[in-house]
């Protein structure tokens, strides 16, 4: 899950710094305001618990030993600012002192395990929970069942990031200059890792972890930030945004045309014949600012698709900063019980 | 003299012999880990430590990106011979041989595949047979892409090593400081290093403790309980501990205001050494661009 310096391309990690940067200043600037001075200490000690959790071998069903990354178990807890702040640090702490993960890498890492994996713990939470009271079953299974999926989800932006490499960066005669292996490759070995070892062992620690602190009443101090998504739109419009950004080049590299979105000419050949509505709706609306992802001209392809990408990335992320503000406007939602 | 055991004493107790049950390797595992830690983090800094850390930390930057701009694999196998002979002039050797050795091999191992013309189609220099009628062998572009990111990530893991080996945290964080991390992060990613020693002699006591309570191991059940729980422990330690602190801080007058520290002023040797890694650098760099 550690990406080290080596199997990314300079211009990958300048992305991940770009996302990672301003995604800890909004977690940390929210933080701070919510406890004050209080956050400093608490910040710095739930920084050094999750570098510890990350040492826990933990027993899987499989026989083996795998650890976990914790920042589910934060988010659920604390929230998910906390938990951006304390697994950065962590991460920090990781490439440094044990050279577990690159300094280059550092923002793809943190864009991975300390931005995408509490903010999936924290929404795959909420969907199950629902309004369970905390530390019933329910509460417990979908805080194993949210570290599950937010592990999983940070191995597949793993496996996309490892495997856009060889596509996107070779020399002319095809040398892999980073990672060698494409999405094929990395994609599989990824889940397959995490679906069977890394996950259930985030599972546990997360559910195991959470049980544990609902049923000796710990929970009853804590004021988790959990319920605070709705009061930061800044930070999950960011986290879209690093989907988006991280799933842009997928697209320069995926062969063919997407099912199910061919042009009339491209069914018409398949089908030997144009649908009747399809031809008559086709043509209904032509002023498309950007045709195919590209100028109406058809001039730099490559350069109209990454201006197609981060302009449709930025209304996407406009469009959740706003529904979240409203929301946020409607009714503020607790998650304790 | 001798001694003889009472009968009670010396007949095996009942109950002890539990099958289904398998020794802690996940113990074993953890602790080795976690006193791995103490002991770094107990470790004076090495030589080199009176350079500017701020020289040490921009110029450590730039090297690797120099690395990672790289494409000729003679070049940056030099390059991390050079950087590995530093490390070990530096005194970071035996941390060169904990960090950088274990990663190079599973880096090695791990892009192998990448080398044979299943994974990377090209030029076969080396033949190995023949699979679904077609010849398979080791290909010229997959052996330069293999050689050129294990020489990749040792330059880079050695750089790494000799910048956090020969200066303490406290330096390199007031050095991430200068030049622009957040304060907040900055101030958390040093306090947080200070209680990774309380909260890891913690951990180790309770990792101890179960280990020394234990009789012929656990069933998994058992252990991943013991996981959940000592998780749960830690992180109530964690939370007290933070208490404690923000009221000791907040006696001594601490009001949430982040003051940075005075920087130091830079000497001619700081500023010498910063210049001779640089124009290494970019001389790499040059050549690079020479032979591609």
């Amino acid at each position: 899950m550690h990406v080290p310096d080596g199997y990314l391309s300079p211009e990958t990690c300048a992305v991940g710094l770009a996302i990672a940067i301003p995604a800890i200043a909004v977690a940390s600037r929210q933080v701070m305001r919510q406890v004050k001075g209080r956050a400093v200490p608490k910040l710095a000690m739930l920084s050094a618990f999750s570098f510890l959790i990350m040492m826990f071998n933990l027993p899987i069903p499989d026989g083996t030993t795998a650890h976990a990354v914790g920042s589910a178990l934060i988010a659920i807890v604390m929230g998910p600012a906390a938990a951006v702040i304390a697994t950065a640090v962590a991460l920090l702490f990781q490439a440094l002192i044990f050279g577990d993960g690159g300094v280059l890498a550092y923002g793809v890492n943190v864009v991975n395990m300390a931005i995408l994996m509490p903010l999936v713990a924290t929404v795959v939470n909420r969907l199950v929970a629902g309004n369970s009271a905390a530390g019933s079953v329910r509460r417990i299974t979908a805080a194993a069942i949210a570290g599950y999926v937010a592990i999983l989800s940070a191995s597949i932006a793993v496996g996309v990031e490892l495997g856009i490499q060889p596509a996107l960066f070779h020399t002319a005669d095809g040398t892999a200059l980073f990672n060698p292996y494409g999405l094929t490759a990395t994609l599989p070995a990824m889940l397959f890792a995490h679906l069977l070892i890394a996950g259930p062992a985030e599972a546990i620690i997360t559910g195991a972890g959470y049980g544990f602190l609902a049923r000796t009443g710990q929970l009853d101090g804590i004021e988790p930030t959990s319920d605070k998504l709705r009061g930061n739109p800044g930070l999950v419009s960011l986290g879209v945004l690093a989907v988006l950004a991280l799933a842009t080049p997928l697209g320069l590299v995926a062969q063919g045309t997407a099912f199910g979105e061919w042009a009339p000419d491209e069914l018409g050949e398949q089908l030997g014949a144009i649908p009747a509505g399809l031809e008559q709706w086709s043509s209904f609306w032509t002023h498309s600012v950007l045709p195919d992802y590209g100028f109406a001209s058809g001039d730099a392809p490559v350069a109209a698709y990454w201006i197609s990408a981060l302009v449709g990335s930025l209304i996407v992320a406009g469009f959740t900063y706003g529904a979240l503000w409203l929301a946020n406007r409607r009714k503020p939602v607790s998650t304790t019980a | 003299m001798t001694t003889t055991l009472p009968d009670w004493l010396a007949a095996p107790t009942v109950g002890v012999d539990a099958p289904q049950r398998r020794p802690h390797r996940f113990l074993r595992k953890s602790l080795g880990q976690v006193e791995r830690l103490l002991a770094i983090l107990s470790e004076p800094p090495g030589r080199l430590a009176d350079f500017d850390p701020r020289v040490k930390l921009i110029t450590a930057l730039l090297v690797l990106v120099a690395f990672a701009l790289m494409h000729d694999p003679r070049l940056l196998s030099v390059a991390a011979v050079m950087v590995v002979v530093g490390a070990v002039a530096a005194g970071a050797g035996r941390a060169l041989l904990g960090i950088v050795v274990p990663v190079s091999v599973v880096t090695a191992v791990v892009m192998l595949p990448a080398t044979t013309s299943l994974v990377r189609p090209g030029t076969i220099v080396l033949p190995l047979g023949s699979w679904a009628e077609q010849a398979v062998g080791l290909t010229a572009t997959g052996l330069t892409g293999w050689w050129l990111v294990l020489a990749r990530v040792v330059a880079s893991l050695a750089v790494v090593v000799v910048l956090t080996r020969t200066t303490s945290w406290l330096r390199l964080t007031a050095a991430l400081r200068s030049i622009g991390a957040p304060a907040g992060f900055v101030l958390i990613a040093t306090m947080a290093h200070r209680y990774l020693w309380v909260l890891g002699r913690s951990l180790a006591d309770l990792l101890q403790a179960r280990r020394a309570r234990s009789i012929g191991g656990a069933t998994g059940g058992e252990d991943r309980a013991f996981v959940g729980g000592s998780v749960g422990a830690l992180f109530v330690r964690s939370n007290e501990l933070a208490d404690q602190v923000h009221q000791a801080m907040t006696a001594r007058g601490f009001t949430g205001r982040l003051v940075d520290p005075t920087p130091a002023r830079l000497r001619w040797t700081d500023v010498a050494w910063g210049c001779a890694v640089v124009a290494a650098a970019v001389g790499l760099l040059w050549g690079d661009v020479v032979v591609r």
